[in-house]
């Protein structure tokens, strides 16, 4: 159980990163949603032990991270957002680098170990390469492949699909949620689909808060039959966000916009009609209501720690 | 090409420069420096420091450009090699250069920007630097500000800045963006300054021995970017003395103009070569490869994400332990290391450095030496030391940047490895550099005694534990400490550039405060020329001292390394938890740990700081030397003193301890007119007397009062006065016996490693002239004199000579010594006078020493040797030194022979000359045995047969000092001393022309001449027979210009005239009571004189004039006639005096003009004799019965004149 209590962390400016971050997040997959700047990666960092905060405490299974980052350091495996390697080793030698300093091996070796990692992250044949040549997409898969050496107890991955064509994609949710069952993953993205499709859990994150701490579908529950969508042409947009809370205008081929509100069905707009709220638009509420505002049931699913959706 | 596009990339990094550490560095090491040398008064050394001279001008252009060279030259390359190397890497670190090649910026525009971007802050460092300079050479209070301050010119300032400063800048800043940007190695960007930094200091600024060819000395002016060495050849070898300095611009002559056009050149040059870089790694390459040939991407049929599925491979765990960690760290840096071209530029570099340092080791007089293991090692060590502490700096400063610069540092921190395991794989991957480095030194020590062996054909095998012992044990502490800080002081400021700006500060620092005295044996971490080898001694001498310097080294790195895991940012601190921490308790807790490691550091440096303060130069020491003189000066400096009849002594030398014992007694006469009440004994600070008596009285020594009974001993501060029982009546004796230890060296020296007399387990050397066994008669007057009350020389009337005068060292009267002395049986231990039979007992070995012709001062010097035994004299050598032994032999018996058949009978019996280890380099002549250090002689490498070699010069000068400073003593007054040196470097010319011929002799002459040349001071040059030693120049003068100036009398006179005239003069003054001066030697000589008139002419032109000609050739023609050439041309004087001087034309298989080398002789030769005024054209004319193809002033090098090598010219016929 990974347990984080009051967590805050000021960054000189001075910058508020995490205003008393609370979560307990128990083994699977919990996400971490939020924009760019909301703390996520501040968070991570945090428990990845590569950042002290300002105040509050981080255990995971009772053991102080804050006190002593170095015991989960050996428990830990982590994919940072922004990340590089020795530009002058080839693929295999840096992930046999990483695997030394971690302390795995395999029953086979270390080299055979690095190289079925990188199987595992389709990687072999470019395993012979020097990391300097890479693509920012096989750089990413030689992260995940370090990250998930070791059967870490938990694993932090920060933005892991950067990069990813659509079959990677797929290949590293596998990979996640396989690795979700017997450990604790911490998924940190702004891709909600992402999140809808591996996290039994979730939190929101805005400007250093927990605003949700709930599941995707107590989310879309919680905004259930209020989602309304239609079309309004481009010049008419502007007016039209004034009277209404839109959560979304996507340009439709360039010609009109496809509009989403939130709303009640009394309040619904002309022409507008009813749809199926989406994980994207419990947190797009989130994004666009004060905090006050927000229903209670979106912001918390009042789950047991450890429980699955 | 767009301005404004370069001037706005450029501004982005311009506008920020002055926050940046490295230019804050900058300028402050370079005002801080101005400051110390303002404050220290450093200037061009011209003119006089006495009261009475010229004084240069801090604010001349000469001055300025001096301090501008060497400062900028040590430190400019550096930081603009820093400033600008790694510009473009940065850009590609931080992925801007995408961003910037996406924009219109084109390439050369992108890299003249960067050029700029990193040169103009560093011009404006230094103009920020020049008008403090202008600050405080112009304006800072000064005590003597008229004398030293002349008129303000801007262009002083400007102009030598401009030259020197900017061709620097603008090279190595190009350079080094260029070598950054090619190699991507940020340890390479520092490879030029360091190459230029380390040769400069110990080859291409420095070496200049007399027979460099002049063509060769040119090049390498005009090759040494910073300009150093064109200053020095141009404007300092040949003092052109104050007036010069002070009012003359810096002339740049056209070559060196060129020379600095090519270097802005080849600094601008790189920057479209560093655009051309940048441009091809954007746009990439492509191969030309058919596209046939290239497969096909197959469809991925399976589903990746079926793919994915499954167990994960299945693995263990074991967290890496430190020496896990360590080791894994050391293999990954180590790979960096090996693929890094840095490694292989510096070590080249090195071997090249150490192989040509052992190759032209120069000892005295320019000559050659052999090169030892010991030598080598030592030799090198200052270059190793300085080489690698900035390797070190640079490669350690990129390792442990190295993971933020690949941006794998949060994985690799993520990991559970503990960080002490990372620091130390890197340290120890820089560790195996390091000895990478050492080892390519070790070979080229090899190959230099190989070369050895096959070029002079002497073997000396190679030392491998006395390599390892200095490059390995010696060094690795001074490396460690360096490492551990640089490591430090990026943990704490966690800044690449603002690491190297504090790492260059510190050695800067370390530099300045090197040079001034400042450092001791608890501060020299870098032990900078500490390491004073001597293949007798082996480091003994200071053995304690350098043991304990290195302990301390390495605990003050265990020190930095423990404060370093303390703050190491493993996890980037948060600055309020951090304010929390700084709490007095809460930060004792934390620090508990590096204050429990400091705590060795602490103790054993103020153990050596207690040891160095008791020893021979600590505080009460000094103290005490202070106030002997402060209050015995003035009453004593002038009293008579006794006259020592005779001296008996027992004495016992315990080397193991540095320690001797002696009990003996001393009969005193008063020698004068009038009765004496006290006589004055001087007691060095290193000698404790047990007992005291007086005409067998014990006495105490203390403080005497009227009502102190006499016999009694004042003891006046170490000056024990005895005070008889009675008054001393003319001729009357009282015997003083004293019974005394001594160590020698006592304690702790502050930093030497050296020592000029001493008892060692290799070797004692013991003497009168210092007191350092014995007590002094009378007041020692260069005891506690300092800076601070050193006098005036004393002003001596013309007629100063006509009176009775004082000898100018030792007594006046002579004694009878008879001595015991027992030292280990394995020594042979040399004093003065027949010894007798030996006794051996107890494994010791006592003879007792008695003179057999009485002398003014008396020696012991001796050790673990082996003799050799000549026809009438005897050598005494360490048996690893046999090299030049039978030269050294062979001469002392020709110097015996000869100086005793041309000045006057040899009176003892035996002459013998000793070796001692060479702590100190020096020999000296006492009465009968000759004192040599190793490093004189020994070691020296034989010069051709025709060239006079230093082994037998100075023993041929040493020797002759037996005559001219022990039969015969100078007088204590101006030109005294020249009796003495120059007299002996005229005895050794003639004996090298009699053992070798006229060839050697004429290579002897000129290496005279060089030294005069160089070492003069035109301003301060007094005539011969005013030189009192205290001005500069005053040396080469006595030396040089008299063994000179008695070489051209003698041609003058006649030799065998000059020959008798010397008997005479010895003769008559030989026993006193009035000691010659040089007017005296004259007036004898001129009675001798054949030609009086020419005689004085001569005198007063060289020995009481100060004439030197300086002569060139012009209007050269030669015109054949027949069988005949006739060379006619015109030579001048622009020296002074009125010179007679041959001149010779040289055929057309002569040598070059240095050389006289008789292989290949310049033959045939004419001359004519031709008689030149100042300034004053004289003509001649040569008829040659051959084709003539070089003409020479003074062929047969019979005058003294400047810039010799400039008075030859090629010709050929019309």
């Amino acid at each position: 159980m990974l347990v984080i209590r009051g967590l805050v962390k000021i960054h000189p400016g001075p910058v508020a990163a995490l205003r008393g971050v609370d979560l307990e997040i128990g083994e699977g997959l919990f996400g971490l949603l939020g924009p760019n700047g909301a703390g996520k990666s501040t968070l991570m960092n945090v428990v990845a032990g590569l950042i002290e905060p300002t105040a509050g405490s981080v255990t995971l299974d009772g053991v102080d991270i804050v006190r002593d980052p170095q015991a989960v350091r050996a428990r830990l495996g982590y994919l940072p957002q922004d990340f590089g390697f020795h530009p002058d080793l080839s693929g295999r030698a840096m992930l046999e680098l990483l695997l030394k300093l971690k302390g795995v091996t395999g029953p086979q070796g270390r080299r055979v170990l690095a190289e079925q990692l990188l199987e595992r992250v389709n990687l072999r044949e470019a395993m012979h390469r020097k990391v300097g040549g890479y693509s920012g997409g096989m750089r990413q898969r030689l992260g995940l492949a370090q990250a998930i050496a070791g059967q870490p107890r938990i694993l932090i991955v920060d933005e892991p699909t950067a990069g990813l064509d659509p079959e990677e994609r797929h290949r590293f949710y596998r990979l996640l949620a396989e690795m979700g069952t017997n450990r604790i993953v911490l998924l940190s993205t702004h891709i909600v689909d992402d999140v809808a499709t591996l996290c039994p859990r979730l939190a929101v994150i805005r400007g250093g808060d927990v605003v949700a701490d709930t599941t995707p579908d107590a989310a879309r529950g919680a905004i259930e039959g209020r989602i309304f969508e239609g079309h309004i042409a481009d010049a008419d947009l502007a007016a039209f966000a004034e009277q209404h809370r839109v959560l979304s205008a996507v340009l439709v081929e360039g010609r009109t916009n496809r509009v989403r509100v939130h709303c009640s069905e009394a309040a619904a707009p002309h022409g507008f009609s009813k749809t199926q709220a989406t994980l994207e638009d419990a947190y797009l509420v989130l994004m666009r209501t004060p905090i006050a505002e927000v229903p209670g049931a979106l912001r918390s699913a009042n789950v047991r720690a450890g429980a699955r959706a | 090409m767009s301005i404004y596009r370069i001037a706005s990339l450029a501004w982005s990094d311009i506008r920020f420069a002055w926050r940046r550490p490295i230019y804050i560095a900058l300028f402050l090491i370079l005002s801080l420096m101005t400051l110390g040398l303002v404050l220290g008064g450093v200037q061009i050394t011209a003119g006089s420091t006495d009261t009475g001279g010229a004084k240069a001008w801090i604010n001349s252009e000469f001055n300025l450009a001096f301090v501008d060279i060497i400062l900028l030259a040590l430190i400019l390359p550096f930081f603009a090699a820093v400033g600008s190397g790694m510009s473009v890497l940065t850009d590609e670190d931080r992925k801007l250069d995408r961003m910037l090649h996406a924009t219109p910026l084109t390439f050369m525009e992108y890299a003249t920007a960067r050029f700029l971007g990193a040169v103009v802050p560093i011009a404006g460092v230094l103009l920020a630097w020049m008008i403090v300079q202008i600050g405080l050479y112009e304006f800072w209070p000064l005590d003597n500000a008229d004398e030293v301050r002349g008129p303000f010119a801007l262009m002083n300032y400007v102009w030598p800045m401009l030259i020197f400063g900017g061709t620097l800048l603008v090279t190595f800043a190009g350079t080094a963006m260029l070598l950054g940007t090619l190699t991507r190695q940020p340890a390479l960007v520092f490879a030029l300054p360091t190459i230029m930094l380390v040769g400069g200091v110990f080859f291409l600024w420095s070496f200049s021995p007399e027979w460099l060819p002049q063509s060769v000395n040119r090049a390498m002016q005009l090759v040494d970017p910073a300009g150093m060495r064109w200053m020095m050849e141009t404007y300092r070898t040949v003092d052109r003395g104050v007036g010069y300095y002070n009012t003359t611009p810096v002339g740049i002559e056209i070559p060196f103009a060129l020379s600095r056009i090519v270097y802005l050149a080849i600094g601008l040059a790189c920057i479209p070569c560093v655009a051309a870089i940048v441009r091809r790694r954007v746009r990439g390459s492509s191969p030309v490869v058919a596209l046939d040939a290239i497969p096909q991407h197959e469809a991925i049929t399976v589903l990746a994400s079926v793919a994915a599925s499954g167990p994960l491979p299945e693995c263990t765990q074991r967290v890496p332990g430190l020496l896990g960690t360590t080791a894994v760290m050391l293999r990954s840096e180590l790979r960096s290391l090996v693929r890094s071209p840095g490694l292989w530029i510096f070590g080249p570099l090195i071997l090249l450095q150490v192989l040509g340092t052992a190759l032209i080791r120069t000892g005295p007089l320019d000559t050659l030496v052999l090169s030892t293991s010991g030598s080598i090692a030592a030799g090198a060590f200052n270059t190793l030391t300085l080489l690698l502490t900035l390797l070190i700096l640079y490669y350690t400063v990129e390792s442990l940047v190295r993971e933020e610069r690949h941006n794998v540092a949060k994985i690799i921190r993520s990991t559970a490895a503990p960080t002490a395991g990372m620091l130390a794989g890197k340290i120890l991957a820089n560790a195996a550099m390091t000895a990478t480095i050492v080892g390519a030194a070790f070979i080229a020590a090899l190959i230099a005694l190989l070369w050895q062996l096959i070029g002079s054909k002497v073997p000396i095998a190679p030392e491998l534990g006395v390599f390892a012992f200095i490059w390995v044990v010696l060094l690795a502490p001074t490396l460690i400490v360096w490492s551990s800080f640089v490591t430090l002081v990026y943990a704490a400021i966690r800044s690449r550039y603002a690491t190297y700006a504090v790492a260059l500060g510190a050695l800067v620092l370390t530099g300045f405060l090197t040079q001034f005295g400042y450092m001791n044996w608890a501060s020299r971490w870098h032990l900078w020329s500490s390491v004073r080898w001597s293949d007798l001694d082996r480091l003994d001498v200071a053995w304690t001292s350098i043991v304990w310097n290195r302990i301390l080294m390495l605990a003050i790195a265990v020190f930095f390394i423990t404060l370093t895991l303390r703050i190491w940012p493993r996890r980037l601190p948060d600055i309020r938890a951090q304010a929390d921490r700084m709490q007095p308790a809460k930060l004792l807790r934390s620090m508990w740990a590096p204050a429990l490691a400091a705590l060795p550091a602490v103790v054993i440096a103020c153990g050596m700081l207690i040891a160095m303060r008791a020893g021979s130069q600590g505080g009460p020491q000094e103290r005490k030397a202070k106030d002997y003189w402060r209050q015995n000066s003035a009453t004593w400096e002038n009293a008579p003193s006794p006259a020592l009849d005779s001296v008996t002594a027992d004495v016992e030398l315990f080397p193991e301890s540095h320690s001797f014992h002696v009990k003996g007694t001393y009969v005193l006469r008063n020698a004068g007119i009038t009765p004496i009440m006290a006589l004055p004994l001087t007691l060095r600070e290193h000698l404790t007397v047990s007992q005291w008596t007086v005409d067998g009285v014990s006495i105490t020594p203390g403080k005497v009062t009227d009502d102190t009974d006499p016999p009694a001993i004042d003891d006046q501060a170490g000056l024990m006065v005895v005070r008889p029982v009675q008054p001393l009546a003319p001729g009357e004796r009282v015997t003083v016996g004293f019974e005394l230890v001594g160590v020698l060296p006592r304690g702790w020296s502050k930093r030497s490693a050296g020592a000029g007399e001493f008892v060692l387990p290799s070797g004692v050397v013991l003497t009168t002239f210092s007191g350092s066994f014995m007590p002094l008669v009378g007041f020692s007057s260069g005891v506690g004199e300092d800076d601070d009350n050193r006098r005036d020389a004393k002003d001596y009337p013309d007629s100063h000579f006509e009176h009775d005068v004082d000898p100018l060292f030792g007594p006046a009267w002579s004694t009878s010594v008879t001595m015991k002395v027992t030292a280990p049986e394995s020594w042979t231990v040399n004093a003065v006078g027949v010894p007798g039979e030996p006794m051996v007992a107890d494994g010791k070995k006592t003879i007792t020493w008695t003179t057999d012709h009485p002398v003014r001062f008396f020696n012991l010097v001796g050790g673990p040797l082996v003799e050799k035994k000549g026809t009438s004299t005897s050598v005494y050598y360490d048996a690893r030194h046999s090299y030049n032994i039978d030269r050294v032999s062979e001469t002392l018996d020709h110097a015996r022979a000869k100086y005793s058949e041309w000045f006057y009978p040899y009176p003892w019996r035996d002459l013998k000359l000793t070796e001692f280890p060479g702590l100190a380099d020096y020999a000296q002549g006492f009465p009968g045995n000759i004192s040599f250090s190793e490093s004189i002689g020994f070691l020296t490498k034989r010069g051709g047969d025709d060239e006079a070699d230093a082994v037998e010069f100075v023993v041929a000068h040493e020797a002759a000092h037996q005559w001219w400073g022990n039969i015969l003593t100078p007088g204590k007054g101006p030109g005294g001393n020249v009796l003495s040196e120059g007299m002996a470097n005229f005895s050794a010319a003639l004996l090298i022309e009699d053992l070798r011929g006229n060839a050697a002799r004429k290579s002897l002459m000129r290496r005279f001449e060089a030294q005069y040349s160089n070492g003069r001071s035109p301003d301060s040059e007094r005539p011969l027979h005013k030189i009192d030693g205290t001005r500069p120049g005053d040396t080469t003068v006595t030396y040089d210009r008299g063994g000179w100036a008695f070489w051209m009398l003698k041609d003058a006179m006649g030799r065998e005239p000059m020959l008798g005239a010397l008997r005479a003069f010895i003769e008559r003054f030989k026993d006193g009571p009035d000691f010659p001066l040089v007017e005296d030697m004259i007036a004898t000589l001129r009675e001798q004189a054949e030609d009086p008139e020419g005689f004085d002419a001569f005198v007063n032109q060289w020995i009481f004039g100060k004439v030197v000609p300086e002569f060139k050739l012009s209007e050269i023609t030669v015109n054949r006639n027949g069988s005949e050439w006739t060379v006619t041309g015109t030579v001048t004087n622009v020296g002074t005096g009125t010179i007679e001087i041959d001149i010779g034309a040289f055929g057309a298989l002569g040598a070059k003009p240095e050389s006289d080398d008789a292989a290949t002789a310049v033959e045939p030769t004419s001359t004519t004799r031709v008689v030149t005024e100042p300034n004053q054209a004289a003509a001649f004319t040569i008829v040659c019965p051959f084709e003539p193809a070089r003409v020479d002033v003074d062929p047969d090098v019979r005058v003294l004149q400047l810039n010799r090598k400039a008075a030859s010219k090629e010709v050929a016929v019309k």
